[in-house]
């Protein structure tokens, strides 16, 4: 792994050198996060969002595990029981609120990292493993974050359960002995919550271990960076410590500072004022929503109205249902696919002129599916995320391909250091640079 | 070294199975059957339980219930609509033409025999499970909650009555 001019971990204390004989983590971490792993000079502040996802992470298991210890997994009081963590448990309102906003400031983090990769093409190879695992996580993290909005078991959180679980029954034949299982009863109740508070506690960990095996993946070929060029000497890295330790610090700087600023000032704005009334299996919120983050992929779900049936007979093939539980699925699925759907040998979408337009036009696409998520399911909404959903799957399965063969990518330079000597040239003051040999 | 194999030629049968391939069948066999063993009691515990089950009868006292109300009852901690039909009523579900329905079911099929009049529902929406607004007061009428509006809605779609009732 990593080049063969990054550092070797020599430790001269005795006591680490009795360590490392013996197990050589130290060395490991050196080597993964520190001087050891070299990495491309030319990282913007892009980059930063890995590292800020592992940030969100572990907020989320600290603040998780302390709230655990007084929250109550139980259909009777679990609402109560939340209610009592944020007036009478010591900082339990500040916990509550920091996990909370947490998992939203999660899903901020990672949807940047996420669109970090697909417009420098981060899954091409040699890192398809990288991205695979990462859809992996992804998928963690919605099961993770569904369960845990169940826990508080608010009007919001029930029926939320009672409509996502309920997906599920969409599935001919063994749909409904599915959903029953998933439930261990007819509606969430007592044995769902307990479940998902199981599952709620034990995925962030299989999260945690993901994670370990996406840096193993991506330190195996080294990180990209944004010319896409691969590394091609020693004047084209710096070692991660002190170079990005210090840029990834900075950047968690300003996270926390923005994270901070919500939780105490704005702590209920992504949150739902259903979710602060007692479940109710009697009474159906008017409009059901999930938590933001779901919202593009909600919208798939409901951009589905019309069976598809074979004309002029009625007789239905796949009902709408069903279509639309397929389609939200495969909205996500379908990323596993595309270090081969993207056939394109340049990575960085800086040089791709046709690629460009077309990735900003699928970031409006979403953020237009996100707001038909979250908005009522009536016209013109319905309208808007079929055809929001219909380009959605249409970039990938059609526009990437297309673009790969037709489009003339820009230049690429001949080595990270020659772009970023040729990016200095516009600036007098470093234009005495000289490449390090 | 000092010890010789004879084994190779020695566990050989007639017809080429050597024992080795036997003990290995076997044995994954077995640790297959033992694993399953083991993974259908994970498994099986996800279903409802024993008490959960218990759930399955609710009794509803229809006495109290006079022709064109509708009373909200529990069954399965979810929502029953149990209504008594006015005689308008069911000569107007009487009129619906089958073919315009959803799910073609006639009030007959939907209710027990003789006792036309008592119809019972789940109250909950076939779609993704969600409670309708409202017993399904007067003229059929009830909405989807939260996820679709209308009318008639406990006969276009395939809404279940509960199981047999007397």
């Amino acid at each position: 792994m990593s080049f063969p001019w990054a550092e070797h971990y020599t430790p001269k204390h005795p006591v680490m050198k009795w360590v490392d004989e013996r197990l050589p983590l130290p060395r490991f971490v050196y080597n993964a996060v520190g001087s050891g792993y070299e990495v491309p000079r030319n990282l913007n502040y892009f980059w930063n969002f890995g590292v800020l996802a592992g940030v969100a992470l572990t907020i989320q298991l600290i603040t998780g595990i302390v709230l655990a210890m007084h929250y109550a997994a139980n259909a009777g009081v679990a609402f109560d029981s939340v209610e009592h963590i944020m007036r009478n448990v010591n900082s339990g309102w500040l916990l509550r609120y920091a996990h909370a906003n947490g998992a939203s400031f999660f899903f901020i983090v990672v949807y940047i990292h996420i669109f970090r990769g697909l417009f420098y093409s981060s899954y091409k190879a040699p890192r398809e493993m990288v991205w695979l695992l990462g859809v992996v996580i992804f998928l963690l993290m919605m099961a993770t974050a569904f369960m845990g909005y169940v826990l508080p078991w608010g009007q919001m959180s029930y029926w939320g359960a009672q409509v996502i679980t309920g997906l599920f029954s969409a599935l001919p034949l063994v749909g409904e002995p599915i959903h029953t299982w998933l439930l261990g009863g007819f509606a969430p109740g007592d044995a769902a919550l307990n479940r998902f508070f199981s599952l709620h506690y034990l995925l962030p960990f299989v999260i945690a271990g993901v994670i370990i095996l996406h840096i193993w993946a991506l330190h195996i070929p080294g990180s990209s960076n944004p010319t896409g060029v691969e590394v091609k000497g020693p004047q084209d890295t710096v070692p991660f410590h002190p170079y990005y330790t210090a840029k990834d610090g900075f950047g968690l700087a300003v996270f926390l500072l923005i994270f901070a600023t919500v939780v105490f000032y704005a702590p209920n704005y992504m949150g739902h004022p259903d979710n602060y009334i007692a479940a109710n299996p009697m009474s159906t919120p008017a409009h059901i929503v999930p938590e933001w983050y779901f919202w593009p992929f909600y919208a798939i779900l409901r951009a589905f109205t019309v069976d598809l049936s074979i004309p002029f007979t009625g007789i239905v093939i796949i009902p709408a249902k069903l279509l639309g539980v397929l389609a939200m699925f495969s909205s996500i699925l379908l990323l596993f696919f595309l270090p081969w759907i993207d056939t394109s040998p340049v990575r960085s979408g800086k040089y791709r002129p046709l690629f460009k337009k077309f990735f900003y036009l699928l970031l409006i696409d979403v953020a237009v599916l996100g707001y038909c998520g979250g908005a009522p399911a009536a016209e013109p909404f319905v309208m808007i995320s079929q055809i929001a959903a219909a380009y959605y799957f249409a970039h990938f399965l059609i526009v990437l391909p297309l673009i790969a063969i037709y489009e003339r990518p820009d230049p690429l330079p001949g080595s990270i250091t020659e772009a970023v000597l040729a990016n200095a040239k516009h600036r007098p003051a470093d234009a005495a640079a000289v490449p390090a040999e | 070294m000092a010890t010789e194999v004879h084994g190779a030629d020695v566990v050989t049968e007639g017809d080429g199975i050597r024992r080795r391939d036997f003990i290995n069948i076997a044995a994954v066999s077995f640790a297959g059957v033992g694993g399953l063993a083991v993974l259908f009691p994970l498994v099986s515990q996800m279903n409802p339980s024993a008490d959960v089950l218990a759930q399955a009868t609710t009794e509803v006292d229809l006495s109290a219930i006079q022709p064109g109300q509708a009373v909200k009852a529990v069954f399965r901690s979810q929502p029953l609509f149990v209504r008594q039909l006015t005689e308008k009523e069911i000569a107007e579900a009487d009129a619906v033409p089958l073919a315009e329905l959803r799910d073609p079911q006639s009030l007959e099929d939907r209710t027990v025999d003789g006792k036309k009049q008592w119809l019972v529902t789940m109250g909950v929406c076939t779609h993704l499970g969600c409670v309708p607004l409202g017993a399904g007061e007067g003229e059929n009428r009830g909405e989807y909650g939260g996820l679709h509006r209308r009318t008639s809605w406990f006969r276009r779609t395939n809404t279940p009555p509960t199981p047999p009732f007397s």
